[in-house]
């Protein structure tokens, strides 16, 4: 063998190491993922007082909230018995001055606030503070267990098959469907919340659905349908040599 | 072509002899060292060689006859119907 060809097939050597290392890395990695979302959006919120309630300590027995913005009838309420003090805590920049480099600082109050949710509680709460997250939960897990079974397929160099495009289109409904589903019962349970009684004109009713999730889906759709070509290619050159 | 239809085209026997061994033994070769000359790995030589490979690379047939100095016909033989 001549040593042109000699290097050429070591450098084939060290991308086949290189391509094998890198899926390696890329299957640990999901792992790491799939088992932080099963522990923060999974465990946590079934855990939580909403759910099961079996939680215990800070991180597994939050008292479980929706974030909302404090209306503008509590911060006019507010002007009326704070004054000039408004926006900030203590001084503001209205007050004092001139300045020295390094005082432009100021403690102001926040516009957002958190909406604590007791038990007992209805289906809408309890979906709103613990449903909602632990859907997405259960939405992202499906797709990284699906990726991950992909991934391991790689690693064996067999991509290209039928299985793997089944699993690809899964990742996409599951995304796409699931997520939807989730950011309509977040928004929702939201609602519900916020238009308690006892909330009523103390914060602003607000919500959003993202269509993120059903882009994402349609995405990956296309995806597969590169990975289909890709197996109709695999099969016209196996068995070439 | 329907799938049914493809899978059974593929299975189908070859109608393509490769007449890898006879030639070795000829030239006193191995498998192996003729792998290392023509530079494809030996799996896919080995395929070659048992008649499972479904297509060849002008490249790969051109080293081949390179290695074993013979001619593409004397390596490959059609024994399909027809005159032959």
């Amino acid at each position: 063998m001549s040593v042109l060809s000699s290097g050429a097939t070591d450098a084939r050597e060290r991308q086949a190491l290189a391509a094998r290392v890198s899926v390696v890395v890329l299957e640990g990695l999901l792992w790491a993922l799939l088992t932080v979302v099963l522990v923060t959006n999974v465990a946590r919120p079934l855990a939580g007082d909403a759910m099961l309630g079996i939680g215990e300590g800070p991180y597994w027995g939050t008292t479980p909230s929706v974030t909302a913005d404090v209306s503008d009838a509590v911060w006019e309420r507010a002007f009326e018995t704070l004054g000039d003090d408004l926006p900030a805590f203590g001084p503001g920049m209205m007050v004092g001055g001139p300045f020295e480099r390094g005082e432009y600082v100021e403690a102001t109050l926040p516009n957002r606030t958190d909406i604590s949710v007791w038990s007992p509680m209805t289906f809408r709460q309890m979906v709103a503070v613990a449903g909602a997250p632990l859907l997405s939960g259960v939405v992202v897990a499906a797709a990284l267990a699906l990726a991950i079974r992909i991934v391991r397929d790689l690693r064996r160099g067999r991509l290209f098959d039928a299985a793997n495009l089944t699993r690809t289109y899964q990742i996409a409904a599951v995304l796409g469907v699931g997520g939807m589903i989730a950011e309509v019962a977040t928004a929702w349970g939201r609602i519900g919340v916020l238009t308690s009684p006892r909330l009523a004109g103390y914060v602003d009713v607000d919500w959003t659905v993202s269509f993120t999730p059903l882009v994402l889906g349609l995405t990956i759709a296309a995806g597969a349908e590169m990975l289909r070509l890709g197996i109709r290619m695999q099969r016209d050159v196996e068995g070439l040599v | 072509m329907k799938r049914h239809e493809e899978r059974a085209a593929e299975d189908e026997p070859s109608l393509i002899e490769v007449r890898l061994d006879e030639l070795l033994e000829a030239r006193g070769l191995t498998l192996t060292e003729l792998a290392k000359r023509v530079d494809i790995t030996l799996a896919n030589l080995s395929v070659l060689k048992n008649g499972r490979a479904r297509a060849v690379r002008f490249s790969t047939l051109a080293a081949i006859c390179r290695e074993l100095d013979c001619q593409p016909g004397d390596l490959l033989v059609y024994t399909g119907p027809g005159p032959h």
